[in-house]
């Protein structure tokens, strides 16, 4: 006895079959699109936050240098002594390489062992190179324009760019600029 | 001749239940891992960002503070005790230990900060201004930076580490400058990147002024507020 399979022929719903090769590549092309935007973000609030903490460093290098300027007296060297605070925060080894700029450190009689002789600057701050300048201008116009001095410190940095040259300013992405006015007792009448 | 009808409303294989499951399996792993990851990085950025804040806010206290930072010299010194203070107005002890008893200069250890500064008395006509204790102390393990001054205090919060130094520059080694160092609290993704560090240096005016300018003859003797 020959038996015949007889194939029925049933009309799926949708929920029932199966996905095709166009509807699936369609909707990894949908999951795609909508997550390229949540992952942008997600590297924008990454690069973000690089660029904030950078800003609050250049602030405290910027800072910092007014503090140096001010520990000066001011004299006849005062302006070239001033702008002495001025270079980068790398240095560069004689293998090429670049290692965070050590603080240049005294002696001090009377302290001898109790002071740090070798602080060094973190070298997360190696990836922003920054740059700090220091500008000393004298006043005029007023009376009391002599009595005091302009100090204009100015911090250079990059946001996740390679740098190639440490004192090339004109490629730097980002600066900061903070002034003080210090008195020059001596030119009191 | 015998027909057998069949139904195509049949369950499914094995074979169909494992790939499925395997193909969901793989699917969630990469949704979940995608977000989860997001996740991470929105929180590492944004705790990042806050606690260096607060490190920021407390740099700026502490400035503001050392600033006015002097030591205090009373009427009983005497001028040839004063000039002393004057000259060496830092008390720098390089290890840990905290100074105890009364000592009237700047006290730098590395986890404490004590120095008195002018207080903030409005355009006062005493011959002998006010000053007052501050203190800096870093809580280890709290992760707090405690500032105290006149029997009030306030806390930074997410710190890992803040140490003290002082140093000389060598522009101006007579004088002597405080140089702090604060890494930021990371037990919330201790398997990512370094915890982040900022280093300030901090200079007080009265100290530098009365070194570099001894000429002036500072003789005014400090009253506690």
């Amino acid at each position: 006895m020959k038996t015949v399979i007889k194939r029925q022929t049933v009309r799926r719903s949708a929920f029932t079959r199966g996905f095709s090769l166009p509807e699936i590549v369609l909707a990894v092309a949908a999951f795609a699109i909508l997550a390229f935007p949540l992952y942008r973000s997600m590297q924008t609030v990454q690069t973000d936050t690089r660029k904030s903490i950078n800003y609050f460093r250049a602030m405290e290098l910027a800072n910092e240098a007014i503090e140096y300027v001010r520990l000066l007296p001011v004299d006849k060297n005062f302006e070239r002594n001033a702008e002495g605070f001025s270079g980068s925060i790398l240095v560069e080894r004689a293998d090429s390489s670049l290692e965070a700029a050590r603080l240049m450190t005294g002696e001090h009689p009377h302290y001898r062992d109790d002071l740090a002789s070798n602080l060094q600057y973190s070298s997360q701050y190696n990836s922003a190179y920054f740059y700090r300048t220091v500008e000393v201008h004298t006043l005029s116009g007023a009376d009391y324009s002599g009595l005091v001095r302009k100090v204009v410190v100015t911090v250079y940095w990059d946001n996740s760019v390679s740098v190639t040259n440490l004192h090339d300013l004109t490629r730097k992405t980002s600066k900061v600029t903070l002034a003080t006015l210090v008195t020059d007792w001596n030119s009191q009448p | 001749m015998k027909e057998i009808s069949i139904n195509r409303r049949t369950g499914v294989t094995l074979i169909e239940i494992v790939v499925g499951t395997l193909i969901i399996s793989i699917v969630f792993y990469a949704v979940s891992s995608f977000a989860s990851n997001m996740a991470f990085k929105y929180k590492h950025g944004f705790v990042d960002l806050e606690n260096f804040r607060v490190a920021h806010q407390a740099v700026n206290m502490l400035r503001r503070d050392y600033k006015m930072a002097c030591p205090y010299i009373t009427a009983g010194d005497g001028i040839e005790e004063m000039k002393k203070f004057l000259l060496t107005p830092l008390a720098v002890s390089a290890g840990a230990a905290r100074f105890v008893g009364a000592n009237r200069r700047i006290r730098v250890t590395s986890q404490q900060l004590v120095f008195f500064k002018f207080a903030d008395t409005g355009f006062s006509s005493d011959p002998e201004p006010m000053v007052e204790e501050v203190e800096y102390r870093f809580d280890s393990d709290s992760g707090c930076l405690i500032r105290s001054c006149g029997g009030q205090s306030s806390e930074f919060k997410g710190f890992k580490e803040v140490e003290f130094k002082s140093f000389v520059h060598e522009a101006n080694p007579h004088v002597p400058v405080l140089w702090a160092k604060i890494v930021l609290s990371h037990e919330y993704y201790k398997d990512s990147d370094k915890p982040l560090e900022l280093t300030v240096s901090l200079s007080s005016s009265f100290v530098a002024d009365s070194i570099n300018r001894s000429d002036w003859q500072y003789r005014t003797f400090h009253k506690i507020k």
